[in-house]
C-alpha cells in the first residue's frame, strides 16, 4: 500500500520518469498521487486527488530537475485530498518527504511539536507531514539555515528516525541538496537501485526496464542515496553494505501490452503459471526444491485475503497426503493470538511477499521457535528473507488488486507442500506422485482450452445477466469446492462491489437461507461423487426459494444442468486439481460482472496491491 | 498482420489456439514471421486477432522482447481477410502505404524488402506444388494480369500463385469495403476488383522461401524448413547425461533432463522442462515442445511434438504432428508412408504422413496406427487397437482392425 519512487541524479527527463515510475506502482494505491523535484532555488511540488491521470494533466509544464520524489497514495489518515497528498513539507519548504506505512506515535508527536513551537500549523492531517516538520527542526537544529552538508544530514536524519515508531519506509529531498535523497525503512518495503542514476521504490515493478540489480535494505537500514552510490547504516548506527540482487522479471512482464485490464491478462496468464510453478520440481515420481526437514505434528498455515483461501485448499491437500492436522489462521488473528502446541510448521502465504500482518505472524511463529515456511511470488521479498525456507511460485509480477494468477501459483505451492509432508509420512507412494505428474502435465492445456471454449464465452455471457441490478450474491461450494466459493465470492465483493457471501453448502440451513430472494444469483461451485449430490440438494433449495442458480460443473456432469439456470462445464481433470479450474470460472465471471457495472477493475475502490500497513 | 483466423482445416490442433501460435520449431509462427519483419527493418504492427486472440495477447506482448511495437485489433466482422484487413486499416493515416501480411505464413526479410522498396503496389507470389490451394496468379511481365481465388482442380493455370502479401495505398480500404459489401471477402477478391475496375497496377514480386500452412501435414515441412535456422544450444540448466549423444544442430532448452544413453541427432529443437529417455533416439527435423516427456527406447523422428506431450516406453514416431497434452502409452507403433489427402478445391494431394493427433489425445498401448491416420482432439484409443483415416473430436476407439 502506497507507492512511493525517487530519483537522484537524472541529467533529463527526470518529471516523465518519476511519472513511469509512478504508473508502475499505481496499484499500490490511487487515492492521490504527488511529486517534488528538489532544485537549488527550492522544492517544486505538484500533487493531485485521486488517480494517477490527474497528476499527470499538471505535471505537463513542470520544468525537470536532478533530483525527485514521488508517490502515490492509499489514505490512512485522514481523506484522499490534495491537502492530504505526499509529498509532504515542513513550513519553511526546506524537507519534502514521502512515506508508506504508519507512524504509530503520530498523536503524541503531533502533541509535542505544537507544544515545542506556538506558530506551528498542519496543513493535512496526515502523520507524514509530522516526519517533515521533525526533519526540518533537525536540519535546522544542526547548521541553521546554512546548506547541511552529509555529516549534519545524517545527524539530523538519525535523530528524526529516532523519534519515530511504526513502520514505514521514507524518502526526503532537503532543499540545497539535490545530490542526495534521504532514505529509512522500518518495516515496510524499501529497495533501492544504481544505474544511470540512483533509484528507490517501494517495489521491484516500478524498477524493471530502469535498472537490471536492486538493493534489498534491510528493516532497520537507513541512510543516503546518490546519484552512483549509497551510505547505509543499520539501526544501531553502524555503517553496512546490502548486497545487490539481479532482477527476475523483464519489463513486458509489467506491461498491459494488448490487453484491456492487468486482471484479464493475469487470468489468461495461468497456464503458463501453472506449469513454470512445477517445472523442474515435479517429475515422474520425484519432488524437488520443496525443502522440509522433519516431519511436523502440526502445519499452522497464516495468510489474508486471496492468499488466505489458498491456504484453506493447502489445508485439505495436506491433510488428505499427508494426514498431518492443519490449522489455518488469518495472519492478523494469529499475530496476536498465543500460538502453542506440538512440533509445528509455520506456512506464510503471501503473493506479495510483504503483507505486513503475514510477516508479523511469521516473525511471531519464529521467536516462540517455530520453523516458517513462506510460499510468495517475490523472490526476495522480505517475508522470503525473513522465512526458514521458501517456495516461490514463479507468477511474474501480479499488477491486478485482484489477485487471480498468484492464487493458482499459491494453491499449487500448497500441493507440493502437501505432496513433500506425505513423502514424509510416507503416506504418499511414487506411483501416486506419477499420477498427479501425469494429470498436472495435462492440466495447463486444459485451462487454455477453457479459456478458448465458445461454450465458457456463451455461459459467462447468460450468467452476467444474472446479477443485473442485483446487490447480494452467494457462493456455494462443500469440502475442496468450499475455499473456491469464499474466493469467488471475494473476486466479486472486490471488483464488482457487489455484496457477495461464500458459504459451505452444509451452512446454508443455519442462516445464509434466510437472505436468498426471488432473482438472488448462487453460483455453486460442483464438486465429486457423494458431495456432488449434496451440492445438487443445496442448488434445488434456494431454487425453491427464487433464486437463480449457475452452476459450474466438469464437461459430461449430465445432471448438472438439472438444477441451475446457467451451467459453464469446465474440463475435467484430477481431483486435486478440478477446484483451480472452476476457480478461473470464477474469476472471469466476477470480472465480466464488474465490467457490465462500469467498475476500474484494474483500480477496485478503497482497495490496494500489497497490503503493508496493518 | 492478419491474426484472426483459427485454421479449421488443422483440425484439433487450433482448438485452444489460432494456427499462428502453433509453436514451430521451438516458438509461434507469428514470432517467426515478426522476427523476420524486424530483420527487414519493420518497426511496427497492427496485430488483427479473433479466434482465442488471448493467447496471442498473452505471448506477444508488447513486442518489445522481438524488437518491434505492436498494437493489437480484435476483428470485429467475420468478413474474411479483407474485414481483418480493414479493421487495421481503419485508424491508418489515407496518404500512406500499408503492408499486409498473413500471420501464418513466412515471408523472409528479403521478401519484406523488396515489397518496401518497390515503386508502388505490389503483391509477393510464389511457385507451389498445388496452386488449387491458393490464389492463382497471371502474370504480365512483372505485373499482375489476373488472379484467380482457388479454382477448381481441372482448371489448369499455372504454378504461381499469390502468397498473400501485399503493399498497397491505404487509399484502397475503399475499394475493400466495397468489395465487402458485396459480399466478396478475400484479399484476391479485391485485387481482381482492383485489376478488371480500376486502371490498378500491381507489381508481382517474386520469392522462392515462402513457406504457408493449411493442412497438418503442412507443419511438418514448415517444421523442418524453420528448424534449419535454429543455432546449436544446450542449456546451462539442462542435465545431459555423459552418455548421451548430441549431434548435429540441436537446442536444449533450460531445465532440460536427457537420460543416459539417449541420441539426438539435429536439427532438433527440445523445449524447456523435457525429460527425454533413457536409451531414447530423437532424430532429423523434430520438435519437441516444452514439458514433454519421453519415455526409454522410444524414436521419434522428423516430427513436431507440442507441449506437454507424453510419450512412453518404446515407442516408435515418425513424420508425425502430436497435439498438446496427448500421451502416447508404450510400444505404439506409427506407420509412415505415402497417403492421398483431399484438397481444399477437391483435389488430391499426396503426402508421406504418419499420425496426426489434436490435443489431449490418449493412445493406448501397442496401438499401431495406419499411415495418414488423423485424429481430433480428446481422442482416447485403447489397447492394442489398430487406427486408420480420420476420427473426429471426442471418439472412443476401442476395437481394432478399423
Amino acid at each position: 500500500m502506497c507507492g512511493i519512487f525517487g530519483v537522484v541524479g537524472q541529467e533529463k527527463g527526470l518529471v516523465s520518469k518519476l511519472m513511469a515510475g509512478l504508473s508502475k506502482v499505481e496499484y499500490r494505491g490511487y487515492d492521490s498521487a504527488g511529486i517534488c523535484i528538489s532544485r537549488p532555488e527550492g522544492l517544486d511540488l505538484k500533487r493531485a486527488e485521486g488517480i494517477l491521470d490527474n497528476l499527470k494533466q499538471i505535471v505537463g509544464d513542470m520544468e525537470d530537475g536532478y533530483c525527485g520524489i514521488a508517490h502515490t497514495r492509499w489514505a490512512t489518515h485522514g481523506p484522499p485530498t490534495e491537502e492530504n497528498a505526499h509529498p509532504h513539507c515542513d513550513p519553511q519548504f526546506r524537507v519534502a518527504v514521502v512515506h508508506n506505512g504508519i507512524i504509530e506515535n503520530e498523536v503524541q508527536l503531533r502533541q509535542i511539536l505544537i507544544e515545542a513551537t506556538s506558530n506551528t500549523c498542519f496543513k493535512s492531517e496526515t502523520d507524514t507531514e509530522l516526519v517533515a516538520h521533525v526533519l526540518a527542526q533537525e536540519v535546522d537544529a544542526e547548521c541553521g539555515d546554512a546548506i547541511p552538508d552529509d555529516e549534519q544530514l545524517l545527524a539530523a536524519w538519525r535523530r528524526s528516525l529516532d523519534r519515530f515508531d511504526g513502520s514505514f519506509s521514507l524518502a526526503a529531498v532537503v532543499k540545497g541538496r539535490e545530490d542526495v535523497i534521504l532514505v529509512a525503512r522500518s518495516f515496510s518495503p524499501l529497495i533501492l537501485a544504481l544505474n544511470d542514476a540512483g533509484y528507490l521504490a517501494s517495489d521491484v515493478s516500478c524498477l524493471i526496464g530502469m535498472v537490471k540489480d536492486v538493493f534489498f535494505i534491510e528493516d532497520g537500514d537507513w541512510g543516503l542515496l546518490r546519484k552512483d552510490g549509497m551510505e547505509l547504516f543499520d539501526s544501531e548506527g553502524e555503517p553496512v553494505v546490502r548486497e545487490s540482487t539481479t532482477l527476475q522479471w523483464n519489463e513486458e512482464d509489467a506491461e498491459l501490452g494488448g490487453w484491456p485490464t492487468f486482471m484479464l491478462k493475469e487470468i489468461n496468464e495461468q497456464p503458463g503459471v501453472f506449469r513454470s510453478c512445477l517445472q523442474g520440481r515435479l517429475s515422474r515420481d520425484a519432488l524437488r526444491g520443496v525443502k522440509i526437514s522433519f516431519k511436523p505434528d502440526l502445519v499452522r498455515i497464516i495468510a489474508c485475503g486471496t492468499a488466505f483461501h489458498a491456504g484453506l485448499m493447502a489445508r485439505h491437500y495436506i491433510e488428505e497426503l499427508s494426514g498431518i492436522p492443519c490449522i489455518v489462521d488469518h495472519a492478523h488473528e494469529f499475530r496476536y493470538g498465543t500460538p502453542s502446541g506440538p512440533k509445528a510448521l509455520v506456512l506464510g502465504i503471501s503473493q506479495s511477499g510483504e503483507t505486513a500482518d503475514t510477516l508479523a505472524g511469521l516473525m511471531a511463529a519464529q521467536e516462540r521457535g517455530y520453523p516458517t515456511l513462506s510460499i510468495v511470488n517475490v523472490e526476495s521479498s522480505t517475508i522470503a528473507r525473513q522465512s526458514d525456507s521458501i517456495l516461490t511460485i514463479r507468477a511474474g509480477p501480479e499488477i491486478g488488486v485482484a489477485s487471480t494468477k498468484a492464487f493458482t501459483g499459491q494453491v499449487l505451492g500448497g500441493l507440493l507442500v502437501a505432496l513433500r509432508l506425505g513423502r514424509l509420512s510416507n503416506k504418499v507412494r511414487s506411483e501416486e506422485l506419477a499420477v498427479i505428474n501425469n494429470a498436472a502435465r495435462r492440466f495447463p492445456n486444459a485451462m487454455e482450452r477453457l479459456l478458448a471454449s465458445s461454450q465458457l464465452e456463451k455461459g459467462l455471457k447468460r450468467a452476467r445477466r444474472l446479477f443485473h441490478n442485483q446487490d447480494h450474491a452467494f457462493f456455494l461450494g462443500r469440502n475442496s469446492s468450499y475455499p473456491i466459493a469464499l474466493e469467488g465470492a471475494l473476486k466479486l465483493k472486490e471488483i464488482s462491489y457487489i455484496h457477495a457471501e461464500g458459504y459451505a453448502g452444509g451452512e446454508l440451513k443455519h442462516g445464509p437461507l434466510a437472505l436468498i430472494v426471488d432473482g438472488t444469483p448462487v453460483v455453486v461451485i460442483s464438486s465429486d461423487g457423494i458431495i456432488q449430490q449434496k451440492l445438487f440438494g443445496n442448488a434445488r433449495e434456494v431454487a425453491a426459494r427464487g433464486a437463480r442458480v449457475i452452476m459450474i460443473a466438469v464437461e459430461g456432469d449430465e445432471e448438472a444442468s438439472a438444477h441451475a439456470d446457467v451451467v459453464i462445464t469446465v474440463p475435467k481433470t484430477h481431483r486435486l486439481l478440478q477446484p483451480i479450474m472452476h476457480n478461473v470460472v470464477c474469476q472471469l465471471l466476477a470480472y465480466h460482472v464488474a465490467i457490465d457495472r462500469d467498475c476500474d477493475v484494474d483500480r477496485p475502490r478503497n482497495l490496494a496491491k500489497s497490503v503493508t500497513v496493518e | 498482420m492478419l491474426a484472426a483466423g483459427r485454421g479449421v482445416r488443422l483440425g484439433g490442433l487450433t482448438d485452444s489456439r489460432s494456427k499462428v501460435m502453433l509453436p514451430v520449431a521451438g516458438r509461434p509462427i507469428i514470432e517467426w514471421l515478426l522476427q523476420e519483419m524486424v530483420e527487414a527493418g519493420i518497426e511496427r504492427a497492427t496485430i488483427v486477432h479473433g479466434y482465442a486472440g488471448a493467447r496471442i495477447l498473452s505471448s506477444l506482448g508488447s513486442g518489445k522482447t522481438l524488437g518491434i511495437e505492436l498494437d493489437f485489433v480484435e476483428q470485429s466482422s467475420p468478413h474474411g481477410t479483407l474485414g481483418a484487413a480493414l479493421d487495421a486499416m481503419n485508424s491508418l493515416p489515407l496518404d500512406e502505404d500499408v503492408l499486409i501480411l498473413n500471420g501464418d505464413n513466412i515471408v523472409s526479410a528479403s521478401a519484406i524488402e523488396r515489397l518496401m522498396s518497390a515503386d508502388g503496389p505490389s503483391l509477393l507470389i510464389a511457385e507451389h506444388d498445388n496452386p488449387h490451394e491458393f490464389g492463382v496468379v497471371t502474370l504480365n511481365g512483372n505485373m499482375i494480369a489476373a488472379i484467380q481465388e482457388k479454382p477448381q482442380p481441372h482448371e489448369s493455370l499455372g504454378r504461381v500463385v499469390s502468397t498473400g502479401a501485399l503493399r498497397c495505398p491505404v487509399l484502397w480500404r475503399e475499394v475493400f469495403e466495397s468489395t465487402v459489401k458485396v459480399g466478396l471477402t478475400g484479399i484476391p477478391d479485391a485485387i481482381r476488383n482492383l485489376l478488371d475496375d480500376d486502371d490498378v497496377e500491381i507489381e508481382a514480386i517474386r520469392t522462392d522461401t515462402w513457406v504457408d500452412v493449411d493442412h497438418p501435414w503442412d507443419l511438418i515441412d514448415m517444421n523442418a524448413t524453420l528448424l534449419n535456422a535454429i543455432e546449436h544450444h544446450v542449456s546451462e540448466d539442462a542435465d545431459v547425461h555423459p552418455s548421451a549423444v548430441i549431434s548435429g544442430i540441436v537446442h536444449i532448452s533450460e531445465n532440460v533432463v536427457i537420460h543416459p544413453g539417449t541420441v539426438i541427432d539435429g536439427p532438433v529443437h527440445i523445449g524447456p522442462n523435457c525429460e527425454i529417455g533413457p536409451m531414447a533416439v530423437i532424430t532429423g527435423s523434430t520438435t519437441v515442445g516444452a514439458g514433454a516427456r519421453i519415455g526409454p527406447f522410444s524414436r521419434i523422428r522428423s516430427s513436431f511434438l507440442m507441449e506437454d506431450v507424453q510419450i512412453d516406453s518404446g515407442t516408435w514416431l515418425q513424420r508425425s504432428v502430436i497435439g498438446p497434452a496427448s500421451v502416447l502409452r508404450s510400444h505404439v507403433h506409427v506407420d509412415v508412408g505415402e497417403t492421398q489427402k483431399i484438397g481444399n478445391s477437391g483435389e488430391f494431394i499426396v503426402r508421406r504422413l504418419g499420425l496426426v493427433t489434436g490435443e489431449a489425445c490418449t493412445i493406448g498401448h501397442g496401438v499401431v496406427s495406419a499411415p495418414g491416420t488423423i485424429l481430433g482432439s480428446q481422442v482416447t484409443v485403447g489397447r492394442r487397437v489398430r487406427i486408420s483415416g480420420e476420427h473426429p473430436s471426442g471418439s472412443d476407439i476401442q476395437s481394432g482392425g478399423v
